[in-house]
């Protein structure tokens, strides 16, 4: 009993530390418990925040990744193998982080031809479609580097899974450092067909890891932001 | 913030918190779900590479078929990358082509066909590249 009271006391005490600093009741009162929204709001309103959960669970997913994958055409296909069998439950972490782009690619897709056939981004939601359809062409991007990584069969078994669609990225990239090779071009035996060199390697996780998840991060925020400002559309 | 009360009854409105929270945190763990089921059901080859397997793997995920079909019907890199660069600004800039104040779609005839002859494109691309 008495640890107990103290047990709350102490939970309290560090309550009312953050209210004095930060006012954080009024926030949630105001934004959360006295909120009042439309009533009868179709379930599919809901499709963007799921989009946004889906990236949590990548970002999430992706982090612990990080710590154990190496980005090197020689090392990376074993580092992918070290975390399926040799990490506690990372063969779940894995093999969550390769399936839910599955799902957050259709939430957006539904997301956006609801958005397209209501009509939802007409005045002044103008810019709300132009950083959502963003947000999708980010999301391709970043599944298509995805796709790269774990060379499974790509960068060892000379099979490529997206197949030339590298060359655009390392040809993009051509120009601007001038040591990236051609997806297509680099070896000509027969097991080699196919292998992505290591600067090609580094470039595409750099861009999935740092570059587009960064941009994704800002857009979401201006949507959010946006969403928030303006509100949910009206019904038709 | 926007302010849903105005210009509206007290029935037509209902508390963000319980009722739209748990509806959101209903649908979290439908997702989660559906992820897990998917983690059980949907295959990914960590094989190494045979003959069988690499018929397999050369085949994007679905969402990237579409891409990968028109890549083998241009062949040409920069005439790829060019008409990518060109659908993307055209569906981002799309509410600034649609001028017309009717909202729906199905208000919109022509607009309507451009959008359901682009879908099916899409589509066909992606089926085509799924059969090879």
């Amino acid at each position: 009993m008495i640890k107990a009271y103290k047990k709350d006391n102490f939970l309290q005490r560090i309550r009312n530390w953050f209210e004095e600093r930060y006012q954080l009741n009024e926030v949630i009162e105001r934004n959360v418990k006295r909120k009042l929204v439309p009533r009868g709001l179709s379930w599919f309103v809901c499709m963007g925040g799921l989009s946004l959960v889906a990236f949590m669970i990548q970002a999430g997913t992706g982090i612990f990744l990080a710590f154990y994958y190496v980005p090197s055409a020689s090392e990376a296909f074993n580092s992918v193998q070290y975390i399926r069998h040799a990490i506690p439950y990372g063969w779940l972490i894995q093999k969550v982080h390769a399936v839910t782009p599955h799902f957050m690619v259709s939430l957006i897709f539904a997301h956006m031809l609801r958005i397209l056939f209501k009509g939802i981004y007409k005045k002044p939601r103008e810019l709300h479609w132009v950083s959502g359809a963003s947000l999708l062409i980010l999301t391709l991007i970043i599944c298509y580097t995805g796709t790269y990584l774990p060379a499974n069969s790509l960068s060892y078994w000379g099979v490529s899974s997206v197949g030339g669609e590298a060359a655009m990225l390392t040809m993009v990239a051509n120009p601007i450092v001038g040591t990236y090779q051609d997806v297509r071009l680099v070896g000509t035996a027969e097991g080699m067909r196919g292998m992505v060199s290591s600067h090609g390697f580094v470039f595409i996780y750099t861009l999935h890891t740092i570059g587009i998840p960064l941009m994704m991060c800002i857009l979401m925020g201006f949507h959010f932001l946006m969403v928030r400002k303006t509100g949910i559309s009206e019904p038709l | 913030m926007a302010d849903y009360s105005k210009g509206r009854s007290p029935e037509e409105l209902e508390s963000f918190y319980p009722n739209e929270i748990l509806r959101h945190i209903l649908l979290i763990f439908l997702l989660i779900s559906a992820v897990i089921l998917g983690v059980i059901f949907i295959p990914e080859s960590f094989q190494k590479s045979t003959d069988e397997f690499a018929a397999l793997q050369t085949r994007p995920p679905w969402y990237l078929l579409p891409f990968s079909q028109l890549l083998n019907l241009l062949e040409n890199k920069a005439t790829y990358i060019s008409i990518l660069t060109i659908i993307a600004i055209t569906f981002i800039s799309i509410p600034f082509l649609d001028r017309k104040s009717e909202r729906s779609l199905w208000d919109k005839p022509i607009f309507l066909s451009i959008i359901v002859i682009s879908l099916s494109m899409i589509m066909l691309l992606g089926l085509i590249r799924l059969f090879q």
